[in-house]
C-alpha cells in the first residue's frame, strides 16, 4: 500500500521541481537576452533555420487547409443560400484561430524537434561542458538565440500560413465554380475578378 | 645559484588538491573519499580502471560537477565557494581537452579555435587569425582551416581540441583520455605535444588515462585511482611497487583471472 502512495508523492513533487526548473531555465533565458553579448550573426543563422527552412511545410499546411475550410464551408453554407460568406468563415477561422495555432503545432514538430535533437547532441557530445570550460555560459550562446528566433519567426510564419490558407479557399471556389459552370473567356476573367473574393466579406474580422 | 631545495620547494606546492572528496551520482557513489594533489609545473596522470572516476576528477576540478563533500582547491581558490558564473574567472586558468575532442560541430576548425579568442581577448581579426594560424601549427595541421570537426579524423581532432584548449594559455592544462582511440604513432604525437605544452607554456598538466606506456614515459607523478582511495608515487615508485593492486593495474590485467570459460550469456 504503501508504494503507490509513495510513487504518487514522488511524481507530484517531481512535476514541480520539473516546473521549478522550467521557471529558471525561462529566467536564465531572458536574463541572456538582455545582457550583452547580443549574438547577432547566431540570431540570423537561427532565423534562417528555424524560419527560412520552415517555408514549405507551412506553405503546403496553409494551402491544404484552406482548401479544406472552402470545401466543406461552401457546401454547408450553399444549403442556407449563405454562400457569399464563405470568405468570412474561412477568413475568420484561418486568421483568429486555425493560422497561429497550426502553426505553433507545425513549428513545434519541426523547428522545436530539430532544437531539441541538436542540443541534446551538443550535451551528449560535451560541447556545453566545452563551452561552460571556456567560460562562456551555454545558455547564452546556444539558447537564447534560438529562443529569440523562435519568437521572431513565429508571427511570420504564421502570417504566411495564413496567406496560403487563403490563397487555398480561393482557388478550390475558383476551380469549383470553373468545373461547374465552364464559361467563355470572358467569363472565366469575370470569375478571377479578385474583388469577388476579397471583397468586405473577408476583411470583416468581426462576426 | 638557487639552491635546488628552494626549487622543488616552489615546484612542488600542489597546483590542485582533492581533499577528501565524496563524490555520487544519485544512488551510484563514484567516490567515497578520494584526496590527490597535483603539483604546480609538473605532468600528473590519473590511473584507474573503466568507471573508477577518472573523468569525474578532471570534471569536479573544472567546477562542472560538484562533490557531495569535500574540498577542492584550483590554483589557491576553494572553487566548492563558487557558483558557476563565479567559476569563470577560475576556468579561464584552465584548459580542457576532452575525450572526444568537443568540437563544436557547427563551426569550421578556424572557427573553434578563434572563438575563445573572440569571447575573451580583444584582438583584431587579424591577429585572431594569426594567433589560431600558430596553434594550428604548433599542433603539426595545416590547410584544415575550412574544416568541419566531422570531416577530420579522431588524431586531427585530438589535436585541434589540444590547439583550442591551450590557445588561451592557461595554466592548468586538463585532458580526459588524449590517447584513446589513437593509433601508436598519433598517440607519440599526443605525447609530445602535451610534455612541449608543459615545457614551455609551464602549464600543470593534468592527464586522465589508462594508456599504461605513455604514462610511464611522460608522467612526473602517477595517481592510481583505486574503490578505496588513491596511491600515488613517482612512474619509477609504481614500477617498483609491489601492491598487488598496482602490480595488477600495471601488466595491463595480467593477473587477473578471466571470467570462467564455462560462463553462459
Amino acid at each position: 500500500m504503501v508504494t503507490p502512495v509513495e510513487d504518487l508523492g514522488w511524481s507530484a513533487t517531481r512535476f514541480v521541481v520539473d516546473l521549478g526548473r522550467l521557471a529558471l531555465f525561462g529566467f536564465q533565458v531572458v536574463r541572456a537576452a538582455l545582457a550583452p553579448p547580443l549574438r547577432v550573426r547566431r540570431f540570423v543563422q537561427e532565423v534562417f533555420k528555424l524560419g527560412v527552412l520552415s517555408l514549405i511545410i507551412i506553405s503546403v499546411c496553409g494551402l491544404a487547409v484552406g482548401m479544406v475550410l472552402s470545401l466543406q464551408g461552401y457546401n454547408t453554407l450553399v444549403r442556407f443560400g449563405a454562400e457569399q460568406s464563405l470568405g468570412a468563415v474561412v477568413g475568420l477561422s484561418l486568421i483568429r484561430e486555425l493560422g497561429p495555432v497550426l502553426t505553433a503545432l507545425l513549428a513545434t514538430g519541426r523547428a522545436g524537434s530539430a532544437t531539441t535533437a541538436e542540443i541534446g547532441t551538443m550535451v551528449a557530445t560535451e560541447q556545453l561542458d566545452a563551452l561552460r570550460m571556456m567560460s562562456v555560459d551555454p545558455v547564452d550562446l546556444v539558447v537564447t538565440p534560438r529562443a529569440l528566433a523562435m519568437v521572431f519567426v513565429m508571427p511570420l510564419l504564421a502570417a504566411l500560413f495564413i496567406v496560403f490558407g487563403l490563397f487555398g479557399a480561393y482557388a478550390h471556389r475558383l476551380a469549383e465554380e470553373l468545373r461547374h459552370e465552364p464559361g467563355t473567356f470572358r467569363h472565366v476573367t469575370y470569375r478571377i475578378d479578385p474583388k469577388r473574393f476579397r471583397s468586405r466579406e473577408l476583411l470583416y474580422l468581426e462576426p | 645559484m638557487v639552491s635546488p631545495s628552494v626549487t622543488n620547494a616552489t615546484r612542488d606546492d600542489p597546483h590542485v588538491e582533492l581533499s577528501r572528496v565524496r563524490m555520487a551520482f544519485g544512488d551510484r557513489e563514484v567516490f567515497r573519499s578520494v584526496s590527490c594533489r597535483f603539483r604546480r609545473g609538473r605532468i600528473s596522470v590519473v590511473l584507474g580502471g573503466s568507471g573508477s572516476g577518472k573523468s569525474t576528477v578532471l570534471r569536479l576540478i573544472g567546477g562542472l560537477v560538484r562533490p557531495q563533500a569535500g574540498s577542492i582547491r584550483v590554483d589557491g581558490d576553494d572553487i566548492l565557494q563558487r557558483s558557476e558564473r563565479q567559476m569563470y574567472p577560475i576556468r579561464k586558468k584552465l584548459g580542457m581537452m576532452f575525450q572526444d575532442g568537443a568540437l563544436l560541430d557547427s563551426m569550421t576548425v578556424f572557427e573553434n579555435l578563434a572563438f575563445p579568442l573572440r569571447e575573451h581577448t580583444a584582438g583584431s581579426k587579424a591577429e585572431i587569425a594569426a594567433a589560431v594560424r600558430a596553434s594550428l601549427d604548433a599542433v603539426g595541421l595545416s590547410r584544415v582551416d575550412d574544416l568541419l570537426p566531422g570531416q577530420l579524423s579522431g588524431g586531427m581532432v585530438k589535436r585541434v581540441a589540444l590547439a583550442r584548449a591551450i590557445i588561451l594559455r592557461p595554466i592548468i592544462l586538463l585532458c580526459d583520455e588524449p590517447f584513446s582511440g589513437l593509433d601508436p604513432i598519433s598517440v607519440k604525437l599526443i605525447e609530445g605535444l602535451l610534455v612541449r605544452v608543459n615545457r614551455q607554456l609551464h602549464a600543470t598538466v593534468i592527464i586522465v588515462s589508462h594508456h599504461i606506456a605513455s604514462t610511464m614515459r611522460m608522467a612526473d607523478n602517477v595517481i592510481l585511482l583505486l574503490p578505496d582511495g588513491t596511491i600515488d608515487g613517482t612512474a619509477e615508485e609504481l614500477r617498483r611497487s609491489t601492491d598487488p593492486r598496482v602490480v595488477a593495474f600495471l601488466n595491463e590485467g595480467a593477473d587477473v583471472p578471466a571470467p570462467a570459460a564455462d560462463a553462459r550469456w
